[in-house]
């Protein structure tokens, strides 16, 4: 057994934040969920009268019948509350693993309350998996493969590069520069020394054993297939350091893996502290009225290889390229009809055709498609702009960045 | 003499009718007793959602009927004597009355205040309902299907529009989707299909009921939908199965598909039970039960709260005989959400 620190502990036994809080969730009684509010609150009681084995298949109850909740229906128009309650489940879930002694599953149970919950309590899961981590034994070693690092990877060169096509550099443009030239005109640019201070390409430079270290106990997703848009594609949850075990450093895995637009700097904020969101995010739109100021920060991380097949996003987009260097090609807007989107809708932001081995019988007008293309390597960042046409494969183990408003 | 075994999840009653959520057992995983029902009477109806289980039961001399509920929300709550049938989901519970009206409870936690009759201006008479979570159906005497939907303050029936001309045998609604048999045996799908759960060979939605091409040139006498899986059993005694197998509700070894994206199969795929006949099948949020002509148990899917009721709480890839009553003569089968019901004759 071990003891949770008190201030968590305390919250989670007291009767009092117990009623306030299962009364924030008093509208599911709206949808049938009375019964899962009675289960929540014995749970809770069962955690304060310290069976945890009982408290545990409680909160797995409410998770198990929550979930469903998840999965019915379009994922948009479930009423948010659910993810609060799912949350809540989790909540106990953790804690009585933690006071079980079980750090590992603590963390993975509480994990899975950040990626499919709601917020709640002043977000105690964190100080939840804070508290677990510090005691946990450390992931073990990778054997020195941020040496091999250096040396490993696809020798694209740079001189591979068509001169003609080669994205225009700048160094640390001004906001006012940058806006003029490259935001409003909708033209990418890769631009230099603008995130050099990170600590995560610096002070704490980040290599695979620092997110080891960091986040290796943590419980990520993993896309699973080489495109997003091949059927055997699909999408798993596991920890980082299986991810890299099974998926990094081991060379011959036949399936692909990569931990793709995932808002991994939400879930982990010892990782964000590692890193900037770029002063340029912060220019608008003029003629946009309902402009939502979040930046959105994905983060993007996998093995050599991964590709992401040609298609648009409707955000601005700064790619900042933390490990390893990335081949990227740009197709402009008004290029769409030469690309091929696929006619469905869901895809229909995806091109259909296979960028660097194109079938020219298929898909003739795509030889004709004007394009731009970069190798970005660490410390740059590249500005990619709305509905512009991208498609990105990885030339060593990387590690990205993207900040999308 | 009938009786009725139930298995799975209990933590409101809904097996042993221990009504306290403190002090039940969570889950029983292998059948227990429920009720005997004696031989004047018939099942006429049998029905599960997450908490609640209920059957109606027919004398046959008098012909009145009898409901019996168990589980928190609807032991004591819903009405005895005049139910023909019942169709649970998550918060919802549509009954047929004797008089062949539609009643429809739209929150099973308060079934006091909100189980109210349906608008019926035209005076219409039904003979089927079922109930999901996003779908309510019902069809009438004459044969035509309609869904009951909330228009304002009040529930409506109204028919389907593109199935107007098409005589309909029986309904089901999974979770967010629902299946229609025809008087001809034809098989129709609409709703939400990002399982598969369609049968159509692809994860799109269909608004209005489609044909399952696939099982086209076959009759069939009966569907049912899982939660995001369905079922038909053809009018020779084969069983089919589609939509998501994550926890291999569908029966079928899906590492053999072919037509498998993720975990999904979205073509009718025949499944194989000891080279038996099915004569029942139902399927439960990921768990599936089923009845062979010679009136044994199977069961297969997610077994965490035992709904298997295999002794154990293990998940089972292909129909797996549920042993405990394998010396008795199985006549109908419904699975709950996580639990199972069977009728047994002795």
């Amino acid at each position: 057994m071990s003891a949770l620190p008190k201030q968590i502990f305390h919250r989670l036994q007291d009767d009092k934040e117990i009623e306030i809080t299962i009364n924030k969730f008093k509208n599911v009684t709206d949808y049938g969920g009375q019964r899962i509010l009675d289960i929540l609150l014995i749970c809770s009681q069962r955690f304060k009268e310290e069976r945890f084995e009982s408290c545990l298949q409680l909160a797995q109850c409410v998770l198990d019948i929550v979930w469903e909740m998840l999965n019915t229906g379009d994922w948009k128009e479930v009423p948010v509350i659910w993810r609060k309650v799912y949350t809540y489940g989790a909540i106990y879930k953790a804690a009585a693993y933690y006071a079980m002694g079980k750090l590992e599953q603590c963390i993975h149970a509480s994990d899975y309350g950040l990626l499919m919950g709601a917020p709640i309590l002043d977000n105690i899961l964190n100080d939840i998996i804070s508290a677990a981590a510090a005691r946990i034994h450390p992931c073990k070693q990778t054997t020195s493969i941020d040496d091999a690092l250096a040396n490993a990877g696809d020798h694209h060169r740079n001189d591979d590069i068509d001169p003609q096509r080669q994205i225009t550099q700048l160094s640390c443009p001004s906001l006012d520069y940058f806006r003029k030239h490259y935001f409003c005109t909708k033209e990418p640019v890769i631009l230099t020394d603008v995130i050099d201070h990170w600590p995560a390409l610096g002070a704490r430079r980040w290599s695979i054993q620092r997110l080891k270290d960091i986040a290796g106990h943590r419980t990520v997703p993993i896309e699973i297939g080489t495109r997003y848009t091949d059927d055997s594609w699909t999408q798993k949850l596991m920890p980082l350091s299986k991810f890299i075990d099974e998926f990094i450093t081991m060379e011959s895995n036949q399936e692909s893996g990569y931990l793709a637009q995932h808002q991994l700097f939400e879930q982990i904020p010892e990782l964000r502290t590692d890193i900037c969101v770029p002063d340029y995010c912060c220019i608008i739109d003029d003629n946009n009225d309902d402009v939502d100021a979040t930046v959105l920060t994905n983060a993007w991380f996998g093995p050599q290889g991964t590709i992401s097949p040609l298609h648009h996003d409707p955000y601005h987009n700064l790619f900042a390229q933390v490990m390893g260097r990335k081949y990227i090609r740009l197709y402009p807007e008004h290029e769409s009809e030469n690309v091929y989107p696929y006619p469905t809708k869901l895809l229909s932001n995806t091109s259909q055709v296979d960028v660097e081995f194109p079938n020219f019988e298929n898909y003739p007008n795509f030889a004709n498609a004007e394009y731009l293309e970069c190798i970005i390597e660490p410390g740059q960042l590249l500005y990619i702009p709305p509905r512009c046409w991208h498609y990105v494969r990885s030339l060593d183990i990387s590690f990205s960045v993207s900040f999308w408003w | 003499m009938t009786l009725i075994y139930g298995f799975g999840y209990n933590l409101h009653g809904q097996v042993d009718n221990v009504l306290d959520t403190c002090n039940t057992h969570m889950s029983y995983n292998q059948p227990l007793l429920m009720a005997k029902i004696d031989k004047d009477h018939r099942i006429v109806s049998m029905t599960a959602g997450w908490s609640e289980s209920v059957i109606i039961t027919r004398d046959t001399k008098t012909d009145r009927t009898s409901t019996h509920a168990w589980g928190k929300s609807c032991h004591d709550q819903i009405p005895r004597n005049d139910i023909l049938a019942a169709s649970g989901s998550w918060d919802k519970l549509m009954l047929l009355s004797t008089k062949k009206q539609l009643l429809l409870c739209s929150n099973l936690e308060d079934i006091a205040n909100t189980l109210k009759a349906i608008e019926n201006p035209s005076e219409q008479t039904y003979r089927g309902i079922s109930c999901g979570d996003l779908h309510q159906l019902a069809i009438t005497t004459d044969e035509q299907v309609g869904q009951v939907d909330k228009s304002n303050s009040s529930w409506c029936f109204s028919l389907l529009p593109t199935l107007q001309t098409t005589r309909v045998n029986l309904v089901s609604c999974g979770k967010e989707h629902a299946l229609i048999l025809s008087i001809t045996g034809e098989v129709f799908s609409f709703g939400r299909g990002s399982r598969g759960q369609l049968g159509h060979d692809t994860l799109d939605n269909e608004g209005n009921p489609r044909v399952i091409e696939a099982l086209q040139g076959l009759q069939f006498k009966l569907v049912t939908c899982g939660g995001w899986h369905s079922f038909a059993i053809s009018s020779s005694g084969d069983a089919y199965s589609w939509g998501w197998n994550q926890s291999y509700q569908l029966g079928i070894d899906s590492n053999l598909e072919a037509n498998e994206v993720g975990s999904c199969i979205a073509t009718p795929t025949l499944i194989e039970i000891e080279n038996e006949n099915v004569q029942a099948i139902s399927g439960g949020s990921k768990h599936s039960a089923c009845i062979t002509e010679s009136g044994k148990v199977y069961t297969w899917g997610w077994g965490k709260y035992g709904q298997l009721g295999h002794n154990c709480y293990d998940s089972v890839k292909v129909p797996q005989l549920v042993t405990a009553l394998s010396e008795k003569l199985a006549s109908t089968v419904t699975c709950g959400f996580w639990h199972t019901i069977v009728s047994v004759s002795e």
